[in-house]
């Protein structure tokens, strides 16, 4: 009996520390923009042993940054990233459908701005995607915010002030509440450099809206879980991108780059 | 010895006896110049960086990296001028960066180095695009670096952007907001991109395609030694030759008491 007991409680430690730690398949994926004179963005997936051998996503004879991914409830992806014609820098887009293998062609999203960089996008928990990133309309860099619903995108909002200095990168995530949370350097001619910013949009009442929950129960990725492949090049503009965090759901990989802010 | 009553010894030493006047006031006129600071502040382009020098950070040195070199050699060209000039590149680094860190940066360049007067070459913004900062922060930074150099007691001289394969939409747009930025500021603007976009072949024969030590892509970005050097008389021949008054001239030679203590018997 004693023996029977310590078999069982082995085992469910095993399979405890295997249900917390493991990484599974799809949990992960990045994209970068690989860097030289041939602009392309390259994308590998996670499948729970090994990240799957680089693929070319796009190209283009423009240069490009800023990547921006998400993937919504339903497991449609969204990937944004800014692209140089000529005197400006847009917006473009590619979609690719739930079970999709290939994406779909690239397009406008958005040229509000002279130069519009930094995107960062979130899925919250009515199944609405958030994208902000800083663009500027004649003058210094704000930042912006189009939302995605069922009704499609709305309008460009600036989400601060107006003021004089410029607001870069912003970086958006939920809350445990469901919240949006943004955040962005703004630069404060009182302390002499670049300050964080930030700004909460509060989820509408979650009870009566019935908002979805994950497509499954999962404990938050990070990239700190697994290690990155070899292949990936060093000091390039890539994203981490967690299709089933509800939080984090991705993150900007600005290793060794020395930056500020 | 009287050299009046042996005129021929006396003709015989003179050149002698002239030479070792010379160069005793000569060097008198030397020990007393004070020498004038010269910073170098800028990413890998500033250091020095390329195939051939793989260091990343300049760390104030005043002897490593070409374009610390070529400077050197060029203010110790006739007519001299005594000029230290320290290297503060560091390699990655964007304008925000720089913005960040150009007064504790001057600080410890003036602590490290005294002189009678101080000037900084900035040179940021080729790394801006990757760390998604639009051209008009870039601008914006740049600005902010001149005020803060001014504040540290600097003359601020700005850079443009010399020309790379991977990105030259990212330099032409960032250039005449750099300058326009210098001007509005009170900074001079030196021109490297017009300089490497007009030398004879193109600038291509200043920049070699390199495979990068950090990510293994060939491209053009960094300057070989012949454009580092395009660069650094460049950076001379706009501003530095004419705000950098040559060495004082060593003082006249007096012969009347040499002769007398020559004629003492």
């Amino acid at each position: 009996m004693i023996k029977y007991l310590a078999r069982s409680v082995a085992l469910f430690s095993l399979l405890l520390a295997f249900y917390s730690s493991a990484v599974f398949a799809g949990q992960a994926e990045l994209y970068w923009i690989e860097p030289g004179a041939e602009h392309r963005i390259m994308s590998s997936e996670w499948n729970g042993d090994l990240w799957s051998a680089p693929r070319m996503v796009y190209s283009s004879e423009n240069s490009l940054t800023s990547l921006a991914m998400v993937t919504d409830l339903d497991g449609a992806k969204l990937m944004v990233w800014s692209e140089r014609f000529k005197a400006r820098v847009v917006l473009m887009k590619m979609q690719r459908a739930p079970n999709a293998t290939r994406w779909a062609n690239a397009a406008l999203f958005s040229d509000l701005g002279n130069e519009n960089m930094g995107t960062s996008m979130v899925v919250d928990r009515l199944n609405r995607i958030w994208l902000f990133w800083s663009a500027d309309l004649g003058e210094l860099a704000d930042v912006y915010l189009v939302r995605r619903s069922k009704q499609g995108w709305s309008e460009p909002e600036r989400v601060h002030g107006s003021n004089q200095v410029p607001d870069i990168r912003p970086q958006v995530e939920l809350d445990q509440d469901g919240n949006v949370l943004v955040n962005w350097q703004s630069y404060s001619m009182v302390a002499g450099r670049y300050l964080t910013s930030n700004r909460v949009f509060k989820l509408e009442n979650p009870l009566q809206n019935g908002y979805k929950s994950g497509t499954r129960e999962q404990v938050e990725m990070s990239i700190g879980n697994i290690a990155l492949p070899e292949f990936l090049p060093n000091n390039v503009v890539a994203l981490a991108h967690y299709p089933f965090n509800r939080l984090r759901q991705a993150e900007r990989l600005d290793f060794n780059r020395r930056t500020a802010p | 010895m009287n050299f009046l009553k042996s005129p021929l010894s006396f003709y015989r030493y003179l050149p002698a006896l002239l030479i070792s006047a010379m160069l005793t006031g000569h060097a008198a006129a030397q020990e007393e110049v004070e020498p004038t600071v010269v910073a170098l502040f800028g990413d890998s382009i500033t250091v020095g960086f390329n195939a051939g020098y793989q260091v990343t950070d300049g760390n104030g040195t005043t002897q490593g990296g070409f374009p610390t070199i070529y400077l050197n050699n060029l203010f110790a060209a006739e007519p001299k001028r005594t000029v230290i000039v320290a290297n503060w590149g560091r390699g990655g680094t964007s304008s925000g960066f720089g913005e960040q860190v150009i007064k504790d940066t001057l600080n410890d360049n003036t602590a490290m180095y005294s002189g009678k007067k101080y000037y900084v070459l900035i040179m940021y913004g080729t790394n801006d695009a990757n760390i998604e900062i639009d051209s008009s922060t870039t601008a914006f930074n740049v600005g902010m670096m001149i005020t803060k150099a001014k504040e540290s007691g600097y003359t601020p001289i700005v850079g443009n952007l010399t020309p790379r394969d991977d990105q030259l939409g990212e330099i032409q747009a960032r250039n005449p907001k750099i300058r326009d930025t210098a001007a509005a500021f009170g900074a001079p603007l030196v021109d490297h991109y017009d300089r490497f976009w007009n030398y004879p072949g193109g600038w291509t024969n200043l920049i070699d395609p390199e495979v990068g030590s950090f990510d293994g892509v060939t491209r053009r970005l960094h300057p070989n030694n012949t454009g580092y050097f395009e660069i650094a008389q460049n950076w001379f021949d706009s501003v530095l030759a004419a705000a950098i008054e040559p060495d004082p001239l060593p003082p006249p030679i007096i012969m009347v008491p040499i002769i007398s203590l020559l004629l003492d018997d």
